[in-house]
């Protein structure tokens, strides 16, 4: 989502004071384009599941929610995410409330996806329909309230992307979970939650999944 | 057009960037501002890409006065130490939960390792994901209470 078109936005004040409390603007920087896989195998394989750390020449240590928080200035001291899975009717409703999803187009995306769950085309498509359509309303009438909803509805679809593309992303899953658009619906909210813990928790997931991995591959040969 | 980031694999590089020299972390970015930017952003992971017995070796040799255990005593400007960092026991997110042991890398948080309690004791396995919303919560409330 970030081209010449969808930048500029992306230092407007409107798009900085909804970002901005949010805690979550910093995944845009915090992540590297870069990974040294030798570097992250040699400490994979000496993954312990039962005890979520690696165990190394001089003891065990692990990435801890201090380093989340350092690293990456992720909140840690916040609820827990704490969402059941919802249906894909439920899906439909969110998306539609929050997003501007038109009805015809959300049926659509959960039948694809075969779950309450959107491709990451979808949100591109829709967070340039939301802009446009801001920018022109604007353009004609100023900043209504309207104007002002479908900002909300621009920012909401961003968050969910982007930690979509950051925290949420594995192997297997090339979509985003509706479900967390409940942690968006009031911006001034979403920092009350402890995204740090999400980070975390996904790292201890993989990092178990990865090691099982290695461990296979080594059996094999 | 559309990145997609294998966040927890960058954590993890810069997590090893932070406390083990020599790993990787020769580059650091001019630019960074310690009392406002996240850590993760002071390296460029441009060189390393060692192989995985490099690595191996470098890790195997490396004593304790290369491993940097708690590194962020500068960074507390931007990020203050929570008390919630030392809660154990069990993490969730959704229906999901993980094993969260600080109390067996007590090193990392500049104190003395003893020896680690059974893992029976600091995560029961016949817990449910409410109570550990709950216990999340009252390690929070006990976080924020005034000694």
């Amino acid at each position: 989502m970030h081209d010449k078109e969808t930048i500029p936005i992306m230092v407007a004040q409107w798009w900085q004071d909804r970002l901005q409390g949010t805690s979550l603007g910093w995944l845009q920087d915090t992540s590297y384009s870069l990974i040294d896989h030798g570097l992250i195998c040699t400490f994979m394989e000496r993954w312990h599941e039962e005890t979520s750390n690696f165990h190394l020449p001089f003891g065990e240590m692990t990435v801890t929610l201090d380093d989340v928080a350092c690293l990456q200035h992720l909140p840690i001291d916040g609820m827990l995410l704490s969402q059941e899975t919802i249906t894909r009717d439920e899906a439909v409703e969110l998306m539609e409330t929050y997003l501007g999803s038109s009805k015809g187009d959300a049926l659509k995306e959960v039948e694809k996806t075969k779950g309450a769950h959107f491709q990451f085309g979808y949100f591109e498509r829709i967070f340039k329909e939301r802009l446009k359509e801001q920018r022109d309303l604007e353009t004609e009438y100023g900043v209504t309230q309207e104007v002002q909803r479908l900002r909300d509805q621009v920012v909401r679809i961003y968050l969910l992307y982007l930690v979509g593309i950051t925290i949420f992303t594995n192997k297997s899953q090339w979509v985003v979970d509706v479900v967390y658009m409940r942690y968006f619906r009031d911006f001034d909210l979403v920092a009350d939650y402890s995204w740090g813990v999400v980070a975390l928790a996904h790292l201890y997931r993989e990092s178990t999944m990865m090691h099982v991995e290695t461990a296979v591959k080594w059996q094999d040969t | 057009m559309c990145l997609y980031i294998y966040m927890w694999l960058s954590l993890v590089q810069a997590w090893v960037f932070q406390h083990f020299q020599g790993m990787g972390n020769k580059d650091v970015w001019a630019g960074y501002i310690e009392n406002q930017d996240p850590r993760a952003m002071l390296f460029l992971p441009l060189s390393g890409l060692g192989t995985v017995d490099n690595y191996k070796n470098h890790l195997d040799a490396l004593d304790l006065t290369r491993v940097v255990m708690a590194p962020y005593g500068d960074h507390r400007a931007a990020r203050r130490f929570e008390q919630v960092n030392l809660y154990s026991g069990w993490l969730r997110f959704g229906d999901r939960m993980v094993r969260y042991l600080p109390e067996r890398v007590l090193r990392q948080f500049g104190r003395v390792q003893t020896i680690p309690r059974h893992l029976v004791e600091s995560a029961p396995p016949d817990v449910n994901l409410a109570e550990i919303t709950n216990r999340f919560r009252r390690a929070l409330d006990y976080a924020l209470t005034p000694q």
